[in-house]
């Protein structure tokens, strides 16, 4: 799926699995996404080859009721992506911002009736780290090459990675707000599949000024871009309200300059 | 047949007060260091709670005993008249430990470290494992046990290497003299982008240093999570060479150039080995003659405003 392949074998008493990341370019991601249920390529000898044990594996019958299935996740890491530009937003002002960002995938084992076990979770594109923050705090994050855009169409998608949309609005009255990069906290973030591209909640950032910390809103409002055919993942945590956080910075308050 | 003295002295005003003292005292003791210590771990740190715990509860016995004491009728005056003495002698004598714990709570309560931090004390580098009443314990990376007494630690230069979350890791680079700076500083922030470990932000640092004396030297600082330092460290040094190697970039080895003033050619150096004795006085040492020639490259004529000064080389006779 896009840059990333995964093995999976089922042996007597147990799964085997190995992964290989190709590199990605952000700019022309990979369009590769197939299963090849009968594969007579092996792993790479130079691949770690990792096992799983399942459990009820001595059960009778064990095999018959195992199915494997794929799933999307959000990023495990809070995610940062760059803007085109530095922005300034006016009082009052706002924008919407698009951000394209790779999934993980889930390998579950499901048994019928039965609760479905994690064999593997890794992300279908090795992202570069990150921290958002400052030197003596902050965030470890994923870092995106790619931009965030103002227009979907200029998004490149595939099917491994999904679209969020960003709605940043300057409610200060006197103060204009200025940022380059955006953070998306993915914990409250569920996925959706559309008609074009799985999209994942949208977030809505309010700005009140400097003195009063910022509101961000995290809302299943995918349908307002895309007809939605189903569910994909439930966020890993629920927002409280309004979660407050600063989400949002730019490169001279990071390096002090700012202050 | 019950001595009614001793159920007179059990039952008097002053030994009620005693046994009232300790029944009560002691458990009001021991729960009010508990509380002591809960306050100081939520307000400070586990290392401040246990150590005000320990301080609060014997200060608090010692007390009590006295209060008990003075209450069966002891009269304490000498006992502490000795205690004075006992005092002064011990506290000469442990000075040193004295001076361990009162350093020892400076060190808590001022948080320059804690149990985990990695600290390297004046060359002595490793994990902190605890800080207890008279030292600091650090386990080394090469799993050695270092005891530093509380009272060295106060005096010498700590520093924290894992205090902040992230930290950089510096690559000094020398680059020959002959090639585009621009082009070397251009490949390395490639080499940085390109690795993963490295933090995108803060953005990596690279600044041409310095004219070295044989190579145009470079700084590469890149960012990462603490924890990561030994994995970068040795995956920046690698890529950057397999990168400089691709770009055909050389990286020179130190090396010097001896002139006689700036009108001449560098000289060139020989390399002479001690000749053997031949056997036959007569004959000339060929096969020492042999050995030069073959070393000897062909030393330039110095030019003639220099020609009586001119150095003579190793090896070289008078007549040549």
């Amino acid at each position: 799926m896009g840059p990333l392949q995964v093995w999976l074998q089922r042996l007597e008493g147990e799964w085997r699995y190995a992964t290989q990341e190709d590199e990605e370019d952000d700019h022309n991601p990979s369009q590769r996404k197939e299963v090849l249920s009968a594969c007579s390529q092996s792993p790479l000898e130079s691949l770690t080859v990792s096992r799983w044990i399942p459990p009820d594996l001595a059960k009778k019958g064990a095999l018959a009721q195992e199915e494997v299935i794929l799933k999307p996740a959000m990023p495990d890491r809070p995610i940062v992506v760059r803007t085109e530009n530095h922005i300034r937003f006016a009082p009052g002002a706002s924008g919407l911002f698009f951000v394209s960002m790779p999934l993980r995938l889930r390998v579950l084992l499901s048994k019928r009736s039965k609760d479905d076990f994690e064999m593997l979770s890794v992300s279908t594109q090795r992202l570069s780290n990150t921290w958002f923050g400052n030197s003596d705090e902050g965030e470890l994050c994923y870092a995106l090459k790619s931009r965030a855009k103002y227009k979907i169409d200029e998004l490149k998608t595939s099917s491994y990675r999904a679209v969020c949309a960003v709605h940043i609005k300057n409610l200060s009255t006197e103060k204009s707000l200025e940022f380059d990069r955006i953070c998306i906290d993915t914990r409250y973030m569920g996925l959706v599949e559309g008609k074009n591209k799985i999209w994942t909640s949208t977030i809505s950032y309010r700005w009140h000024g400097t003195r009063e910390p910022e509101e961000v809103h995290y809302r299943m409002k995918a349908q307002d871009y895309d007809e939605i055919l189903g569910e994909l993942a439930d966020p890993l945590e629920s927002p409280h309200g309004g979660v407050i956080k600063k989400s949002l910075s730019s490169l001279r308050s990071l390096v002090g300059l700012g202050r | 047949m019950i001595d009614h003295e001793w159920i007179a002295w059990f039952s008097s005003p002053n030994t009620l007060r005693a046994l009232t003292l300790l029944l009560v005292g002691w458990p009001l003791l021991s729960l009010l260091a508990r509380v002591l210590e809960r306050v100081v771990k939520r307000r400070f740190s586990e290392i401040a709670a246990r150590l005000s715990r320990r301080i609060f509860f014997y200060a608090g016995f010692l007390m009590m005993v006295v209060s008990i004491l003075n209450q069966l009728g002891y009269t304490l005056g000498a006992l502490l008249g000795a205690a004075g003495i006992v005092g002064m002698a011990v506290g000469f004598a442990s000075q040193t430990s004295l001076s361990n714990i009162i350093s020892g709570v400076f060190l808590v309560t001022e948080k320059a470290f804690t149990v985990g931090h990695v600290l390297d004390v004046e060359g002595t580098l490793g994990v902190v494992i605890s800080i207890d009443l008279l030292s600091v314990k650090l386990r080394t990376f090469d799993n050695r046990l270092v005891r530093i007494p509380n009272e060295h630690m106060i005096k010498a230069k700590v520093t924290n290497i894992t205090r902040y979350p992230i930290r950089r890791v510096d690559v000094e680079i020398g680059a020959a003299y002959h090639e585009d700076p621009r082009k070397v500083m251009a490949v390395l922030e490639q080499v940085a982008d390109k690795n993963l470990l490295v933090l995108d932000e803060p953005r990596p640092l690279i600044i041409f240093k310095n004219f070295g004396a044989s190579s145009l030297d470079f700084l590469l600082g890149v960012w990462i999570v603490s924890t990561d330092y030994l994995a970068v460290k040795n995956s920046m040094m690698l890529e950057v060479k397999e990168a400089f190697d691709r770009e055909g970039i050389e990286i020179p080895f130190p090396h010097l150039s001896l002139y006689a003033g700036s009108q001449s050619a560098p000289f060139a150096v020989q390399s002479i080995k001690k000749a053997k004795a031949p056997k036959n006085t007569n004959e000339a040492p060929k096969e020492n003659e042999a050995h030069l020639e073959s070393f000897s490259p062909e030393i330039p004529e110095p030019p003639s405003s220099l020609a009586p000064t001119a150095p003579r080389v190793m090896g070289q006779s008078e007549d040549s």
